[in-house]
């Protein structure tokens, strides 16, 4: 939980990022609802903003994770890590 | 990014527990042959949320223990295995294993290994003589093919709309879906509508919903309790969804998407579609609504203590408030009177109101007898009844908790003790089964629990003659009958020849009245040679309020809790007498019960100093009486109880305390105490 606190803390600081941000989740090895979630409304809201966001060498954790949730194509990560 | 866990730990234990009780009394319940399937379900459900719970805290013993128990259930689900004695057996063997484990992680402390290997062991020889003419099957398997013969319909529509705070809880969405996962074919579609911009959200707040298309050989049953372990944290429903597509198919669709539209249409899962046209349409009555909610809230003791602290303090504003308006005059007065009497009304309703959010009925306590009777009747050769009454009573949490020890040690006097082994009932013209019951009532401001058993009741002699060689009794002391009985509460008082492992070790009775007298009740014996016997304990309903009766000494007022009061009278000089190295005593019914000087004690100046002059009250605790001199009778109340011990420190012969009306302070009297203190007196 702490850490899912964090992680919006840092989503947040980027949410207006006038650059497209790109999100480095190489590294991921374990992702919950939480996060996903958070990292959905990061992306969504971006996208309604008119910027955009971008996946760097997602990791088949984070990805397998979006698909089980149903949650790849908003968040991106359809046919990644499979 | 994972949500720390150790949070849950300890609401999974209790619940655990609590489960572990019901499946344990489901089992009690369970017919050796012909087996009732809501019990089994309900044994079944147990063993699955504790593997589900303990799967996800990383207990892997325990979930691996209950998958075996699970494999199990499931044969007996599927009546493929008959509920024979064996099983019945190691079913409640299961539940003992679980529940120590349960406290041994829950204490950090090791599992005993050896006997959940054992069990696991046993468990396994059961499912494979069964499974002995095909060869063993997975436990996902074999459950597949029993419900496959009931309502098994090739894809299920589920909508699973989970509570704000069901990630809160401990439950992910992830986990449940990665379980079904492995149970069948599924295509997931998130409804996200509902979420919030980022900033906006609380990130341990679910705000997502799901609809689920399960595809596979898989009943409706096995879904559910994929999501049993999230019952009670969200909506749930499940539907066939039929070859030809009913009204309801296009839902799927209209739980519209902000984000780009998923890539598979809901409607049609390619790979079952074509199966699905060849099954018959499935049951519409299967179509089960909501997982309703319990109607209840689990709410930690904690605060409602502190509810119960304020009300309690709000009691003694209000009893200010009272007795200043009384001094009021004028055209005002006769309002704020009656605003305050209303005041006092509802205050009594708040403060009961509160008190019963603290209650649980007694069958909390009597739930564990079954088992008991039963495993010791079973040991001990004998046939043993048990008769429960007055299971709905109710008192507060606290006593509840405490009174539990106390009662087990009884019903266990009265299966080793009392009931006699069924030849020798037979002989004595009884039936060979013999009945223990357990009862509680109200009565008045308190609760009687009995414990009674048609046993041989108490041997007068032998506790007799017992207490004469121990030396407690003199050789030609002459005793009634209540007093024999009062000895066995003696501390080390036994008069069981041989020790069994249940008891006879001298530390029972006297354990029990101590308990008994912490939570301010008293316990009493009753017994008919040849008959039985009877064991009362009356306990307050709770420990916050407590029915008094206010003395003053000079200026001093204290209460003396009525439950230990026999009587208040005058003395008479020629009642009063003063024995060398006894003090003062008065004689009171034929006895000569010792005087305690309130006064005295308390370094108080009193209006009398004169025992004709005042009031003498009667009170009674450790089956001794005492006469506490003070100087008047003031009024019965019902008092708040403040603790000393935890503002101040403890003091012999007082409780705790309470504040009064004109806000000022009364002790409260413990008379256990104030009889020590006098016998302390009596031997200097």
């Amino acid at each position: 939980m702490a850490q899912a606190d964090g992680l919006k803390a840092a989503l947040c600081a980027l949410a207006a990022h006038p650059e497209p941000v790109m999100l480095d989740a190489a590294a991921v090895q374990r992702v919950d609802t939480a996060a996903l979630q958070l990292l959905a409304a990061f992306i969504r809201d971006r996208r309604l903003a008119g910027r955009a966001v971008r996946w760097q060498a997602p990791s088949a954790a984070l990805a397998g994770a979006a698909r089980l949730l149903g949650m790849g194509p908003m968040l991106q990560l359809d046919g990644a890590g499979r | 990014m994972t949500v720390d866990l150790t949070q849950f730990h300890d609401a999974f234990f209790e619940e655990s527990f609590e489960a572990l009780d019901a499946m344990e009394a489901a089992l009690l319940k369970l017919d050796v042959g012909a087996p009732e399937p809501e019990l089994i379900n309900t044994i079944f459900r147990v063993a699955h949320s504790i593997k589900g719970g303990s799967a996800t805290f990383g207990f892997s013993e325990i979930a691996s223990l209950t998958h075996s128990l699970e494999t199990l259930l499931d044969e007996l689900r599927s009546g493929t295995m008959p509920v024979s004695p064996e099983v019945s057996e190691l079913l409640l063997r299961s539940v003992d294993v679980l529940r120590a484990m349960l406290r041994a992680v829950q204490a950090s402390q090791p599992i005993d290994a050896q006997r959940v290997s054992d069990l696991q062991f046993d468990l396994e020889v059961v499912i494979a003589r069964r499974n002995a003419p095909p060869p063993a099957t997975a436990a996902t398997d074999t459950a597949a093919t029993a419900c496959a013969a009931q309502d098994s319909s090739p894809r299920w529509q589920v909508r699973f709309r989970p509570y704000r705070e069901m990630i809160a809880r401990g439950n992910d969405p992830l986990r449940l879906f990665r379980e079904l996962g492995e149970l069948a074919e599924v295509h997931v579609q998130v409804d996200a509508q509902t979420l919030p911009p980022l900033e906006d959200i609380q990130p341990q707040d679910c705000h997502l919903a799901w609809t689920l298309e399960v595809a596979g050989r898989i009943c409706e049953q096995e879904i559910r309790q994929v999501f049993d372990w999230a019952e009670g944290d969200c909506e749930l429903s499940i539907q066939p969804i039929s070859a030809e597509p009913p009204e309801s198919a296009p839902a799927p669709s209209t739980a519209s998407n902000p984000a780009p539209p998923a890539s598979r249409p809901a409607g049609a899962p390619p790979a079952a579609g074509a199966a699905a046209r060849s099954e018959p349409p499935a049951k519409p009555e299967s179509t089960l609504a909501v997982l309703g909610d319990s109607g209840s809230i689990r709410v930690s003791v904690e605060k409602i203590d502190e509810l119960m602290n304020t009300v309690g303090e709000l009691v003694i504003t209000q009893a200010m408030l009272s007795q200043l308006g009384g001094r009021f005059d004028g055209p005002q007065a006769e309002q704020l009177r009656a605003g305050l009497a209303q005041l006092e009304r509802n205050m009594r309703e708040l403060q009961e109101s509160v008190m019963r959010v603290r209650m649980l009925p007694i069958s909390f306590v009597f739930s564990r007898f079954p088992r008991m009777v039963r495993d010791l009747a079973h040991r001990l050769g004998k046939q043993i009844e048990l008769k429960l009454t007055g299971e709905q009573t109710e008192l507060d949490k606290t006593v509840l908790e405490k009174i539990g020890d106390p009662l087990v040690h009884l019903v266990r006097n009265c299966i080793d003790h009392g009931i006699e082994p069924p030849e020798k009932r037979l002989a004595a013209g009884k039936s060979a089964a013999g009945t223990v019951h357990l009862d509680a009532s109200h009565r008045g401001g308190n609760i009687a629990v009995q414990v009674s058993d048609d046993g041989g009741g108490l041997d007068k002699t032998r506790i007799l003659a017992k207490a004469r060689d121990r030396g407690l009794v003199g050789p030609n002391d002459a005793l009634s009958d209540p007093q024999i009985y009062e000895l066995i509460f003696l501390p080390g008082f036994s008069t069981v020849e041989k020790t069994t492992d249940l008891s006879g070790r001298g530390v029972g009775m006297d354990v029990v009245r101590r308990n008994v007298k912490e939570l301010g009740g008293k316990i009493e014996v009753e017994s008919e040679a040849g008959r039985g016997a009877r064991f009362t304990i009356t306990l307050p309903l709770t420990l916050a309020i407590v029915d008094g009766q206010s003395v003053a000494v000079g200026t001093e007022t204290y209460i003396v809790p009525l439950i230990s009061i026999v009587e208040s009278l005058q003395l008479k000089h020629t009642q009063v007498s003063r024995l060398s190295g006894q003090g003062e005593v008065f004689s009171f019914r034929g006895d000569y019960l010792p005087i305690i000087r309130m006064h005295a004690l308390f370094g108080v100046e009193p209006r009398t100093r004169v025992l004709h002059e005042g009031l003498v009250v009667v009170a009674e605790g450790d089956g001794r009486r005492i006469g506490l001199f003070v100087d008047d009778l003031l009024g019965q109340q019902q008092v708040v109880i403040k603790s000393l011990q935890a503002n101040y420190g403890h003091i012999d012969g007082v409780s705790g305390a309470t504040i009064l009306g004109d806000g000022s302070v009364a002790l409260i009297l413990d008379v256990p105490g104030l009889i020590r203190i006098a016998s302390m007196r009596a031997a200097a």
